[in-house]
């Protein structure tokens, strides 16, 4: 390992620090209209998705974090949010609307707050949630191996009861580029989750949508044999920018600052 | 046009159920109870729950095709129909366009001059105040009755999340996105919301006939 990824390593764990994913690609799970049709190269027909190089927090963001945002923007504490931007159970697991309370480690990742709130913090914090593709990518196991111990961690999770307290934020183990918790810890929001669609601009929606419904996960879903990527596409696109769940989270990221 | 979501989202909402049945603090129901319809009937339309909450908390700013400035709560006190639309899109926005304009003729004259016709554009790098003017224009959009607006891409997103209208750029230029249109009370809360294109009108109107005789506050 040399000097210069050791100190990459250790900025990308600093406090707050983002670190930079170079430029790169995932292979899709979902299949979707204006992404390049499946490349016969990769296995299972699936398709590579080109990301360009960002910035993403190697950890989600904590209790404690979210709590410093909300002193410094009234308008964010639970008792002030517009129904506009957060359902009620916003941040309702914190015992006061200024205090964490028993049970609500300030390290852990920070839940029960929508969309809008997610979006805000991260802009208050000189960034923007990730896009689908940037999360799926930063998350996309690095060989099929990993991809298999990734695989399970989330089953493993899945099992679990969502009032489980969860660890400690970035405690998991660091990916090949140097991120936390992508796995097995929360859901997490992205900023186009509700973008998923198939179809261009074109009336003929229902020859695709027909193919969708009747085929199943076989039509879209590369691989329907990950049940993992599964769920995850299959929550986000069940999601309202609203909704508050105690097992969705989020973290930040930014443009690269070279391109 | 299509969403993946009609396949999904039995699936999703059953997750939302599960993680909320452990919860403290029970989620809210799923968005969509008639999935299933959906997939027997792909045509028609999902599109995301709106805000019951009134619109004009929103702080964004906005440029009509008159390179004015305004904020989104300069809307508030008259019913507003609203769509969103860019205006390279060739096939689908300009039948959206015709549909709020159908709505728009079914009023009485005198209602018309009452509401206004809001068009934003999901396309604020192309849609330039001058492109919305040319294409208000070229669809015969009443210049005294409708405003086209530019927005920050930030703040595009922002209101759509609280529509409830999904649109993606698909990367080659064009953008999936729902056809979707509002209506809105003077006070800014969603009260009629129509999917799809070629609907019937009466049900927007019978609403914004409603808003007006209560009207008016301001």
């Amino acid at each position: 390992m040399t000097p210069g990824l050791l100190l990459a390593l250790w900025l990308g764990a600093a406090p707050g620090g983002r670190v930079e994913l170079p430029a790169g690609s995932y292979e899709a799970f979902l299949v979707q209209q204006g992404q390049p049709p499946a490349d016969a190269g990769t296995p299972l027909g699936r398709v590579r998705i080109p990301v360009p190089a960002f910035r993403l927090d190697p950890r989600p963001v904590t209790q404690a974090e979210f709590l410093a945002f909300v002193r410094a923007h009234p308008r964010w504490r639970r008792s002030q949010v517009p129904r506009l931007f957060a359902e009620k159970a916003y941040l309702a697991h914190w015992e006061g609307e200024l205090k964490l309370g028993q049970g609500v480690g300030p390290q852990t990742p920070v839940t029960g707050v929508s969309w809008f709130a997610a979006r805000a913090y991260c802009r208050w914090k000189g960034g923007r949630l990730p896009t689908v593709d940037e999360w799926e990518y930063a998350a996309s196991p690095a060989s099929p191996e990993e991809g298999k111990v990734n695989a399970a961690r989330v089953l493993t999770w899945y099992a679990r009861p969502a009032s489980a307290p969860l660890p400690v934020a970035g405690a998991g183990p660091a990916n090949r580029f140097g991120v936390r918790d992508l796995h097995g810890v929360i859901w997490e929001w992205t900023a186009d989750f509700s973008a998923a669609m198939t179809n261009e601009d074109g009336r003929d929606g229902s020859s695709a949508g027909g193919a969708l419904v009747c085929g199943g996960a076989g039509a879209a879903a590369a691989d329907p044999s990950d049940y993992a990527s599964f769920m995850r596409y299959a929550f986000r696109s069940s999601l309202q920018p609203t909704f508050t769940m105690r097992t969705l989270g989020f973290r930040c990221a930014e443009d690269a600052t070279s391109p | 046009m299509t969403l993946i979501r009609p396949w999904t989202a039995a699936l999703g909402a059953s997750l939302a159920l599960q993680a909320g049945a452990q919860d403290p603090h029970p989620h809210p129901a799923p968005p969509d109870p008639h999935a299933h319809h959906r997939m027997a009937k792909p045509a028609e339309e999902p599109a995301d729950a709106p805000s019951t909450d009134s619109l004009y908390q929103l702080s964004s700013r906005w440029t009509d095709s008159r390179g004015r400035q305004l904020p989104f709560t300069s809307l508030r006190g008259q019913p507003v129909v609203l769509v969103m639309f860019y205006a390279s899109c060739e096939a689908i926005c300009p039948l959206l366009l015709k549909d709020a304009q159908r709505i728009e003729r079914a009023l009485t004259p005198a209602q018309r001059q009452q509401v206004r016709f809001v068009a934003v554009s999901f396309d604020p790098q192309r849609d330039t105040p001058a492109r919305l003017a040319a294409y208000a224009q070229q669809r015969g959009l009443d210049a005294g009755r409708w405003t086209l607006l530019q927005g920050k891409e930030d703040d595009v997103e922002e209101l759509a999340a609280v529509l409830g209208m999904r649109f993606r750029p698909t990367g080659t230029g064009d953008f999936v996105h729902t056809n979707l249109i509002t209506v809105l009370g003077p006070d800014g809360v969603v009260r009629a919301r129509q999917v799809g294109l070629g609907q019937p009108v009466e049900p927007a109107v019978a609403v914004l006939s409603g808003l007006l005789e209560k009207k008016p506050a301001r």
